[in-house]
């Protein structure tokens, strides 16, 4: 084994700058935090704790500017996952994560592992997750890698899911070139908890027991932490051996132990955290930290299947599927016995002390003898410089690009062959999205379905981020996104209850990089706050860049939102033709970062416009309120491809196609404005309906037929519904068999 | 008649038997964990869709090992009905109630979708509610669901009528015959990789697996 550096070595050689730690920081903790210099364990465990991944050193001062609060909000950010009253005594319970740097090194299993993870943060807080959705965002498919990675990470998310047995009911998957070095792979998860059962990471009482439960410790995923606070370069093919290796049967196993020791036995238990981000120190010393504790820990106790683990790697492995608990005094056995039954070890690794240090003892020796706030609150904030970025100074000053459309019927095809547009059937096929029976709208709709068993309600789920929007005006950008995840709520029947986000950005330490994360969340903040949508959970991936390129800024916006009666469900697909259209919202030119900007130049610019939040919030009421009355027979959010994409995709369903006539340029059918639907509605209820939408909707034609009649102001066309779906549907599973 | 729903460590789909049974039936369903040995008291036993033992070695080829089993074979023997679905069906053949094995899908993919079935035999315990040559559609959700089985074996269960099930449109995993489910030759352990657990309700857009439920029942029924 290799000599561990002493002390003063560590001073000398500064092995902790390789750790993510400065030299600023180094000296804090020994000058300010510990009064004496820290050996190698301690330094270990400040590197990893210090990181951005676990304390947000970086972020915090932005993060700061969410809300967080509201009358449903029963637990906000800080917890395993935000905690959302959704009536009879019952949560939803909502988390999403970030796995890219894992997913561009070892796709299958660093997509499997972050569904893991996310898993766990959703049961530690008593919840059962009852359903997972994704947010990817990948390379152009011309790539053989990218094909590849994609392939890998679809195989990923659902090998661990649908082991698990919990369905994959939605999500979203784009294509730009800016992602090919360095791919978005962010994985939510909604549980459903009885309120009574709520748990959280928390550890205290003197003499209460830490236990350790799940899979052994391993030297996997050592320093995955400060690996995630990295930049790739060229070289990252060698940090391999920072990924995990998920076994979701192992999981499966944790999680019905878990749940029947929540459920069933919640008075044994102080609190229980997920091992995630740097393994058992963050879990042991966060938990401490919520409880104002002491903590003392043998490391010899701690199962392991490896030998010879140095104190340091066993406290900074990340394997999966572990779970720590404080455990009441006396009912250690009780919840041993639990876990036998599962065949998953449960042994006390530590108590809690009277004082409120984190004491770790190796073979006999103290290795750790540190201030347990000295870890997760004495953490520097760094302050960031920041500088709006070039491009969009440039931009502004130019004309704003304006689409020319000589032939919409081609047009109109070659938009439902784009890769971000076209069917993911060949992907979404792969998760099983129906197990445990209660899923009523699966994939490939505005937002997923599960009912909520025993009740007649429902939740709808969403997730959405728009790096193009972002990219070319943060804040406005950042509205986009929170509207866009609205309106796929709305869309469905279910009114908006709150968010969780994944802040996808680059290199925070260059200033145009810390001005799109400041700005977008300024954007994002502002957008749930008229929308009354709090952020109560999140998650903050920084360094997505690969050899000093960023990828665009890309916020993910996962919303949860609530079906108040399933009979009002409302689905995308025409469901009968005769029925009247009309479209929603206002359609303005907003080609800039559109879809048909990118297919047409190849690239996206421009500046956005921006949006009056309280006039959609106003508008988008009034719709739910049609569709609470049962008004409404189908409708569906208007998003990349504009009306013409909504259009198609709501024909193709039940292959009921739709006249239309209307003012509208061929252009317009392809503008992105946001908040707009398109909405069918049974004849007997359309003078009522344009009556409460007054000012707000348009009526634009009927359904009828089999094919897209469309008079445009500039142009007409005929397009038979079979013929577009069969385009959308082969154009990814063509791209993919590409031998290049 | 009283159900046992076995739970195997890694089992997922047992709640959407039991729901199905319980709820949507108003059947007298429990769950029994395959570490317990005793099946006494039951009428009838359920093994669920899952992944039992993470899959490992083979799907199917451990929970075989598990206390359960030999309750179940004398089930089994005692010409009770014996119903798996998907890792259920897998388990059975790995067990030896049902010829022949389930071989890794042709596409190498799990596939989650809705597909066409022909009830090939009705005259079952199991489909007696249905139509013989009925089309229904029933959900799929497997990796290693490719039925497979030496000509001498195949050749007989044909011609013994214990193919129930055959997919009559696409066939989703390359199972030889288009075999979707099979009965043992006294008719009693049927095995199929679709779910007709998971369209019992029209709720969730699908209930052409509600009759199989049924079939079963109504012959207890007829029985007492």
């Amino acid at each position: 084994m290799m000599q561990e550096m002493t002390p003063e070595e560590i001073k000398e050689k500064k092995p902790y700058l390789d750790w993510s730690l400065s030299e600023e920081e180094y000296d804090y903790i020994c000058d300010k935090l510990l009064h004496r210099l820290p050996n190698y364990t301690e330094t270990g465990l400040f590197s990893a704790m210090w990181s951005e991944h676990c304390s947000y050193k970086k972020s915090k001062p932005v993060l700061r500017l969410f809300p967080t609060k509201g009358p449903r909000i029963l637990q906000g950010p800080g917890e395993g996952a935000g905690v959302v009253d959704i009536g009879d005594g019952q949560a939803v319970v909502f988390k999403a994560e970030s796995h890219n740097h894992p997913t561009a090194v070892e796709p299958y299993q660093g997509a499997a592992t972050g569904v893991g993870g996310i898993l766990r943060d959703v049961f530690s807080m008593g919840a059962r997750p009852v359903a997972t959705l994704d947010s990817l965002h990948f390379g152009e498919l011309d790539d053989a890698h990218t094909r590849w990675l994609l392939n890998e990470t679809v195989a990923g998310i659902g090998g661990y899911g649908n082991c698990m047995g919990i369905p994959t009911v939605g999500g979203e998957l784009t294509f730009d070139d800016i992602y090919k070095g360095n791919p978005v792979m962010n994985a939510m998860s909604v549980g459903l908890l009885d309120v009574k059962d709520m748990q959280k990471g928390l550890a205290q009482g003197e003499g209460n027991a830490v236990m350790y439960v799940g899979a052994k410790t391993g030297r996997d995923g050592i320093h995955g932490a400060t690996f995630a606070s990295h930049s790739f370069d060229s070289e990252h093919e060698s940090q391999r051996s920072a990924v995990q290796v998920g076994d979701p049967f192992m999981e499966k196993l944790l999680l019905e132990a878990c749940l029947e020791l929540t459920q069933k036995h919640a008075d044994w238990l102080v609190g229980i955290q997920d091992m995630g981000a740097a393994g058992i120190v963050s879990s042991s010393s966060e938990m401490a930290s919520e409880g104002k504790s002491g903590m003392e820990l043998n490391l010899d106790l701690v199962p392991q299947r490896e030998s010879g683990m140095s104190a340091y790697e066993i406290m900074l492995s990340e394997s999966q599927e572990r779970m720590l608990l404080c455990v009441k005094k006396g009912h250690e056995e009780d919840v041993k016995k639990i876990f036998d039954f599962y065949d998953l070890d449960a042994v006390v690794i530590g108590r809690i002390t009277s004082g409120h240090n984190y004491v770790l003892r190796h073979h006999g020796e103290v290795v750790c003898d540190i201030p347990v706030t000295s870890l997760t609150e004495d953490v520097l904030e760094e302050p960031s410089e920041e500088k709006q970025p070039q491009h969009m100074i440039d931009d502004a000053a130019k004309p704003a690009w304006e689409p020319e459309i000589t032939d919409l019927a081609k047009t109109y095809k070659q938009m439902l062959a784009q890769p971000t547009i076209a069917s993911k059937e060949m992907f979404t096929q792969t998760y099983d999205s129906m197990v445990r029976t209660s899923t009523v709208v699966g994939p490939g709709e505005d937002s997923g379905v599960l009912r909520v068993r025993g009740t007649h309600k429902g939740i709808a789920m969403t997730t959405d981020g728009n790096g193009r929007f972002i990219y070319l005006d943060p804040e406005i950008g950042g509205k986009r996104a929170v509207v866009e995840a609205a309106s796929n709520i709305i869309a469905s029947g279910a009114e908006p209850l709150a968010i969780t986000d994944c802040l996808n950005f680059g290199n925070p330490n260059e200033p145009e990089v810390f001005w799109e994360l400041h700005h977008s969340v300024m954007g994002i903040a502002k957008a749930c706050e008229v929308l009354e949508t709090p952020v109560v959970s999140g998650n903050v991936s920084l360094y997505n860049e690969t050899d000093d390129k960023s990828i665009y800024p890309t916020p993910m916006v996962g919303m949860v939102g609530l079906v108040k009666n399933l009979d009002h469900l409302v689905r995308d697909s025409f469901q009968e033709a005769g029925d009247d259209l009309y479209l929603v919202g206002q359609t303005g030119a907003d080609y800039a970062g559109s879809e048909l900007q990118k297919m047409l130049t190849g690239e996206i610019s421009g500046s956005l416009n921006d949006l009056d939040l309280d006039h959609i919030k106003d508008y988008q009421k009034r719709l739910l309120a049609q569709m609470e009355a049962g008004h409404v027979a189908s409708a569906h959010d208007l998003s990349e491809g504009g009306l013409a994409v909504s259009l198609a995709e709501s024909s193709f369903g039940h292959g009921i196609g739709a006249e239309v006539a209307c003012d509208l340029t061929s252009a317009e059918l392809f503008s992105e404005t946001p908040g707009r639907f398109l909405v069918s509605v049974p004849s007997e209820y359309s003078a009522e309906f344009a009556a409460a939408l007054a000012g707000d909707a348009v009526k634009i034609g009927q359904t009828a037929g089999d094919s897209l009649k469309l008079t445009l102001q500039d142009q007409a066309a005929d397009l038979p519904v079979a013929e577009l779906k069969q385009i959308w549907e082969e154009a990814l599973p063509c791209l993919m068999k590409s031998k290049d | 008649m009283k159900f046992a729903v076995i739970q195997f460590p890694g089992s997922n789909c047992d709640i959407d038997l039991y729901e199905a049974l319980h709820t949507v039936c108003g059947a007298d369903v429990a769950y029994v964990p395959s570490k317990e040995s005793s099946l006494d008291g039951f009428d009838a036993v359920m093994l669920p869709g899952g992944f039992s033992y993470g899959d490992y070695l083979r799907a199917g080829a451990i929970a075989r090992f598990t206390n359960i089993m030999p309750a179940i074979v004398e089930m089994a023997k005692a010409g009770k009905p014996v119903f798996g679905t998907c890792n259920g069906f897998q388990i059975l053949t790995e067990a030896s109630l049902l010829p022949g094995a389930l071989k890794r899908n042709d596409s190498l993919k799990f596939v989650c979708k809705t597909v066409e079935l022909e009830v090939v035999n009705n005259d079952t315990i199991f489909t007696s509610e249905y139509q013989k040559g009925e089309k229904i559609n029933l959900p799929i959700a497997h990796a290693d669901g490719s039925f497979y089985a030496d000509l001498e074996t195949l050749q007989k269960i044909e011609d013994n009528g214990q193919v129930v099930f055959r997919y009559s449109k696409e066939n989703p995993n390359g199972s030889l015959n288009n075999i979707a489910g099979i009965t043992n030759e006294r008719g009693n352990v049927l095995g199929m990789m679709p779910h007709p657990e998971r369209a019992v309700e029209a709720l969730l857009g699908n209930t052409d697996g509600l009759r199989l439920f049924k079939s079963i029942l109504d012959h207890a029924e007829v029985k007492a």
